[in-house]
């Protein structure tokens, strides 16, 4: 049995050679090995610097310096441009669903009108069952005594947005818990920031935002709740909405307020009517 | 004095023309700059260093355009492009950044 060779000490910084190299090495060491080549034949050491094949790389370099520059600042002028747009189209399109509302509104009023001088005409009954219905189902605007919940984002110190997490941003689950809290106390007609909920109203999430009767909402968000201003605070505080809007306040920083008021009004809901329901048993 | 002058000929070409660079290329022209930045510098050390070699600094320039780009191309495939890109820049920056240390030394003595 031979004794092993002698193994030539290892740098230190063996396992780092590729760092060693970039760091130790930057020049290419094709120019030393050319340079080498040259001296060995007998000629110069260095080239020319003004040959052709130099000019024409510069001129390339140059190029291509310049053609990053504005490509990249064209780019970002050119996003810039389209947000513009984007956001210009966002509100148009925003009006245009407002000013239809409102046509809405106004033609539901009409037709109430109308309805209850045709029925004016004939049985007093029939035009109270109407109205009561069209108080129930939301079709119509109403007023009275009630509650006025409100729930914003946390204050941040910069205009800008939290960023990602989401924390201390009201969503859409906090209005769900709130909004059948209200039902349950005894609520009689509820909207948020001016959309009526009705049997067919959701609440949801999209992206950031949250969407009542499909209408995107901003904060701070207003529930407005028509009952009976004796029972209806007692009774909401008494709901799990209740707890749930101060532990929102007290774990995320949400501003919340509940708070009685004497009138309240509401508008009507835009879309009530359904198409394709019968009632069971009966014909279209 | 003539690479200097092909260098400003070639960026008032590019401003005056401007010309339109496919979509598809424009996320390799950052990378590209900063290869053809790392070409220039080793360039100029080679010059002072007195080892100059006008197909060395070609080959430099094209080889660095190529492989940066290749890199950046294989990273978007694999779906880290970015990180890829960073790589490229960092190494590529170190040797800027030592080039033109060289420089400075054979410029000032200092």
């Amino acid at each position: 049995m031979t004794a092993p060779a002698p193994t030539p000490a290892r740098r230190p910084d063996a396992s780092m050679t590729l760092l060693t190299e970039m760091l130790e090495r930057p020049l290419d060491p094709g120019y030393a090995a050319a340079s080498a080549r040259r001296a060995a034949a007998g000629g110069p050491r260095s080239t020319p610097v003004g040959s052709t094949l130099v000019a024409v790389t510069a001129i390339l370099i140059g190029l291509l310096f310049a053609v990053s520059a504005t490509t990249v600042r064209r780019g970002e002028a050119s996003a810039g441009t389209v947000r513009k747009d984007l956001i210009s189209q966002i509100e148009s399109r925003r009006a245009v669903v407002d000013e239809r509302s409102a046509a809405i509104r106004d033609r539901q009023t009409e037709i109430t009108r109308l309805e209850s001088n045709a029925l004016g005409a004939t049985e007093n009954g029939l035009r109270q069952e109407l109205q009561a219905l069209a108080v129930v189902t939301g079709n119509v605007a109403v007023e009275g005594p009630g509650l006025i919940v409100t729930l914003n984002d946390k204050p941040t110190d910069d205009a800008t947005p939290t960023a990602g997490d989401g924390q201390g941003k009201v969503l859409s689950r906090d209005l769900f818990i709130v909004v059948n809290s209200l039902w349950q106390s005894g609520a009689e007609a509820i909207a948020i920031n001016g959309q009526r909920l009705t049997v067919r109203s959701p609440i949801r999430f999209a992206g950031e935002a949250i969407l009542v009767n499909f209408r995107p909402l901003s904060p701070p968000y207003v529930i407005s709740a028509i009952g009976d201003p004796a029972a209806l605070p007692a009774a909401f505080a008494e709901t799990v909405g209740g707890a749930y809007l101060k532990s929102l306040t007290d774990n995320f920083g949400i501003v919340t307020s509940v708070e009685g008021a004497d009138h309240i009004s509401l508008p009507g809901a835009t879309r009530v009517t359904v198409d394709k329901a019968v009632v069971q048993g009966g014909t279209k | 004095m003539i690479p200097a002058l092909g260098l400003l000929a070639g960026i008032l070409i590019g401003v005056v023309l401007q010309p339109d660079v496919p979509i598809w290329l424009q996320p390799y022209l950052p990378i590209a700059v900063i290869a053809a930045l790392d070409a220039v510098f080793g360039g100029v050390r080679a010059v002072l260093d007195g080892i100059f070699d006008d197909k060395v600094f070609v080959i430099s320039f094209l080889s660095n355009v190529i492989v940066a780009a290749l890199i950046v191309y294989l990273g978007d495939q694999l779906g880290v492009g970015a990180q890829l890109s960073t790589g490229v820049v960092v190494v590529l920056g170190v040797r800027i950044f030592s080039n033109v240390a060289s420089i400075r030394r054979h410029l000032f003595h200092a």
